[in-house]
């Protein structure tokens, strides 16, 4: 094919996936244009709406820049674990799950040792943000270790070195500039998803008042008054938000940027004895809290496969008083029913949405222009809420029916922006000379592509696809409103038990969410060993 | 057995008897979206064992979608009768009260239920059916089941709470002074708080007749100044200071049964009776009834104009009022669920524990709820 034939390919992968994002924000304005004044004079005399938009900003806000900067001390002294990378398989409806019960006061923790009892309330915002906080750390660990990678830090430490600059101090001045913006993505990505988070806040937010996302989402659930009203306009408020949200974390790369500059613009010098001190405690701090995520993985893990065979586990006992397996044999048929419909749809928007990433990938190599990162992203860069009420107006606008079709495609938009941030720079970094090698062992363009370029991005595009995957195992606002009820998933199950009356079907129903994308990560593990070793033998 | 009934109720009822067989007919294969609450474990196995059945005797498959408030199914109901749906995502509802105002309202229901639905003749007339909280149902939704509200205690932790008879708003005052940060309801528009709170009005205002009416601001303002008084007083002794509440009875229960609150609450009869039995709650936990009288009431199936297997609906329906299926929902076991059925047609009849408070006109439910919201959201 030649040039132009390739961007005429460009214009229908376009419309796959410019549409939808177009379709969003054009039906939530035609609703938002055919609404009275008075509905917005009564919007904004909503009780307590500042009190939400400010803990909105707050649970987009602190845990993300909390993490970043536990992320940054922790990569400043050395490279994170590989054990990072599972911990990401845990679900943030089955993590919050778990750490109402084991973080607040009487809670599991405080049974185990009585000596701490943190004062943590359920349905609180402390809750929610340690929650959110402990969710995120290993998400930006494992990015902050990417971006590490594609930097030469060795060099840079090395000439630092020799120029009289400890480690930290090469780290402050050379790497984190270099660092911080290609962080950027990755830390919108989590405030964003922070910010119109509904699932998780449901099970452990405060709800007098609500975060503005689950108000929203109440709003939307709801008919009575001006509810339908309220929730468009709140649409709007969150995408305003997030816009707030973004240019925050902008401002505040930019701040540190020029403070690491000014650093290096003083020299080397003898760092303060209190400095070095405060930078060790950082770096201690970060190492604990990075063990702490684990740990807590670990134990929400334990305290759930308890539940599931416990007969009854009183509220000041540390363990079961009894066990059974009758709630496995009751539920496992259902448990096992969600657990399919989830892989159903994984499996196929998970491919769909890395074939499309790899296609919008390719694309841009050919025709030789390429894409600002940002923009295929926007499917997570925007606040899921709005953007799924935005397609639901549309589809009931053309009167088009609901189910599974609408379910899959919305999960695709978001596999495919996951599936292109985790491969996008591995894919534009392939040299394209190995094809030409390959052409000239007179191999077709097509059999090139395949079995040298797909073969030798392998890795990364089997890492790309399981996010993927976890990802659309994870979704639940879309499943829920645009399913209307034909797809019932895991983790729509899941998230029904999590705030239900039994904790045994909550953990039985958690673990089975767990199941599918930690199944898919030692997948991913194993098939890139294999991989590798077949690359080492020929 | 329901095939039996079926036959000799068709005959009864004077229907075409060919008509129900189209309806049998056609409904063989299709799926049955029944959009229903799902946070009670016991409703939710019925519903399993009621889709075996129905799947076994009719070729029917019955999919219960689990809703958290059947707002949602109202809400889905409303927009697409603003669009002109053609095909309805809900083929038969659980409905009852404001939400099934809002639907009658929009005129989205099927009507004359009781003609297309041979068992409907089976219903026991003496209950107060034909009209659902202050509005009358019009043969666009026949009953289910009754509920009737009560608070779940245990004896053990709270000795105190030894009523004679019922519990007082003031005994509930001064229990909550005594155990501050034990209490709580769930957040209104919930259904469960948003009757704990209706509950209150009644018990305080000893039912007054304005509550049957629809409310107006020059009689009713003075009810709700009195609920609000008292909840002014009671909310800083709640569980989290009031600043928060449990998101659902479901919810509640589970922090009752962890012993982190000492009360709960239900609209299901025989929901203490089973939870003891699987050990969920504590043996030592007991009903009570929030004042002298508890508030009563129908619960409904529904079924929207324009379901997408209307025949699968009505098969359905008609199955849930079978006696068959009634005895099994009241039964204590199961989902204890008092039947609807005239008592020739049931081995054991159900009983309400506590004397009946009728539900308020629905009018005051949003008026309640938006009140609530202005002054503690």
């Amino acid at each position: 094919m030649n040039r132009a034939g390739w961007w005429l390919a460009a214009i229908p992968a376009a419309a796959i996936l410019g549409i939808p994002l177009l379709i969003a924000p054009l039906y939530l304005s035609i609703e938002l244009f055919s609404l009275p004044l008075s509905a917005l004079v009564e919007f904004a005399q909503r009780p307590s709406l500042l009190h939400s938009i400010g803990i909105t900003l707050l649970l987009a806000l602190l845990p993300t820049m909390a993490a970043l900067y536990v992320a940054i001390f922790f990569v400043a002294g050395r490279r994170p674990p590989t054990w990072i990378a599972p911990l990401l398989a845990m679900p943030h409806v089955a993590f919050a799950v778990g750490m109402s019960f084991i973080l607040v006061s009487d809670g599991w923790l405080s049974r185990l040792l009585p000596m701490v009892n943190l004062p943590i309330a359920d349905k609180s915002l402390t809750l929610t943000l340690l929650v959110l906080f402990f969710k995120e750390l290993p998400f930006l660990l494992l990015m902050a270790a990417v971006v590490m990678q594609q930097l030469p830090t060795r060099a840079w430490y090395l000439s630092g070195a020799s120029l009289g600059y400890s480690r930290w101090q090469t780290f402050t001045r050379v790497v984190l500039p270099a660092a911080l913006p290609r962080l950027r993505l990755p830390l919108i990505a989590v405030a964003v998803y922070a910010l119109a988070v509904v699932d998780v806040v449901s099970v452990v937010g405060p709800n007098l008042p609500a975060p503005l996302a689950l108000r929203a989402f109440n709003w939307q659930q709801q008919f009575a008054g001006q509810s339908q009203a309220f929730a468009i306009l709140a649409q709007w408020l969150l995408l305003m938000l997030t816009l707030a949200a973004v240019l925050l974390v902008i401002a505040h790369e930019r701040a540190l940027v020029w403070w690491a500059r000014r650093l290096a613009s003083q020299g080397p010098g003898l760092p303060g004895k209190a400095r070095k001190r405060l930078q060790q405690a950082g770096q201690a701090l970060a190492s604990t809290l990075t063990v702490t995520t684990a740990v807590l993985t670990l134990f929400a893990l334990l305290s759930m496969l308890l539940w599931s065979v416990a007969q009854s586990w009183p509220g000041d006992a540390w363990r079961p008083q009894q066990l059974t397996l009758a709630h496995w044999r009751w539920e496992g048929d259902y448990v096992l029913d969600a657990i399919q419909a989830s892989l159903g749809l994984a499996l196929v928007s998970a491919s769909v949405g890395l074939v499309l990433s790899v296609l919008v990938l390719e694309l841009q190599v050919r025709v030789g222009r390429y894409l600002p990162v940002w923009l295929p992203l926007l499917p997570i860069l925007l606040p899921q809420l709005p953007m799924v009420i935005g397609w639901q107006l549309g589809i009931s606008y053309f009167n088009l029916p609901v189910g599974w079709l609408w379910v899959a495609w919305s999960h695709t938009m978001f596999c495919f922006a996951y599936a292109y941030l985790m491969l996008n720079r591995d894919y534009l970094a392939f040299d394209s000379r190995w094809l030409l090698v390959a052409a000239s062992v007179q191999k077709s363009p097509l059999q090139a592509f395949v079995s040298i370029k797909l073969r030798m991005l392998a890795g990364p595009l089997i890492f790309a696809w399981a996010v993927a995957f976890s990802v659309s195992i994870l979704q639940y606002v879309p499943t829920v409103l645009l399913g209307a009820g034909r797809v019932v998933t895991i983790t729509m199950e899941a998230t029904a038990y999590g705030s239900g009356f039994e904790r045994s079907l909550a953990a039985l129903y958690a673990l089975g969410q767990v199941s599918l994308p930690a199944l898919v990560f030692v997948f991913a593990v194993v098939v890139n060993r294999i991989l590798k070793k077949e690359t080492v033998r020929c | 057995m329901s095939q039996v009934t079926f036959q000799v109720n068709a005959q009864v009822n004077a229907q075409p008897e060919d008509e129900w067989q189209a309806h049998l007919d056609a409904a063989r294969g299709q799926t049955v979206y029944f959009h229903a609450w799902g946070g009670s474990a016991e409703a939710n196995r019925y519903l399993r064992w009621a889709a075996g059945e129905l799947r076994e005797h009719y070729d029917i498959r019955l999919r219960h979608v689990r809703v958290a408030d059947i707002s949602e199914a109202v809400t889905r109901l409303l927009a697409e009768s603003r669009s002109d749906a053609s095909a309805s995502a809900v083929d038969l509802l659980w409905v009852n009260g404001k939400n099934f105002h809002a639907l009658k309202e929009a005129d989205v229901l099927l009507g004359d239920l009781s003609t297309q639905v041979p068992n409907s003749h089976l219903l026991d007339s003496q209950l107060p059916y034909t009209v659902d909280f202050g509005i009358p149902t019009d043969d666009y939704e026949l009953p289910w089941g009754m509920g009737q509200f009560y608070l779940m205690y245990n004896r053990e932790s709270a000795p105190e709470l030894e009523p004679d008879g019922y519990l007082s708003p003031a005994a509930l005052l001064d229990f909550a002074q005594g155990n501050p940060g034990t209490l709580s309801y769930p957040l209104p528009p919930d259904f469960h708080g948003t009757t704990f709170l209706k509950q209150l009005l009644i018990a305080l205002s000893d039912n007054d007749p304005r509550l049957a009416e629809p409310y107006q601001v020059a009689t009713g303002e003075a009810l709700l100044t009195q609920l609000f008084a008292y909840l002014d007083q009671l909310h800083p002794l709640l569980w989290r200071d009031g600043r928060a509440f449990v998101g659902s009875a479901a919810e509640q229960q589970r922090l009752f049964a962890d012993g982190r609150l000492l009360m709960a609450m239900s609209f299901n009869p025989g929901e203490l009776v089973s939870a003891k039995a699987r050990g969920s709650l504590a043996q030592s936990s007991e009903a009570v009834s929030l004042g002298p009288q508890a508030i009563t009431n129908s619960h409904y199936l529904a079924i929207p104009r324009h379901a997408s297997a209307p025949s699968a609906a009505l098969v359905t329906m008609n199955f849930f009022l079978s006696p068959k299926a009634q005895q099994r929902k009241a039964d204590p076991e199961y989902w204890g669920d008092p039947a609807v059925l005239k008592a020739e047609h049931l081995q054991t009849a159900p009983e309400l524990r506590f004397e009946s408070a009728s539900e308020p006109h629905v009018s005051w439910n949003e008026v309640i709820e938006a009140a609530w919201r202005e002054r503690y959201e």
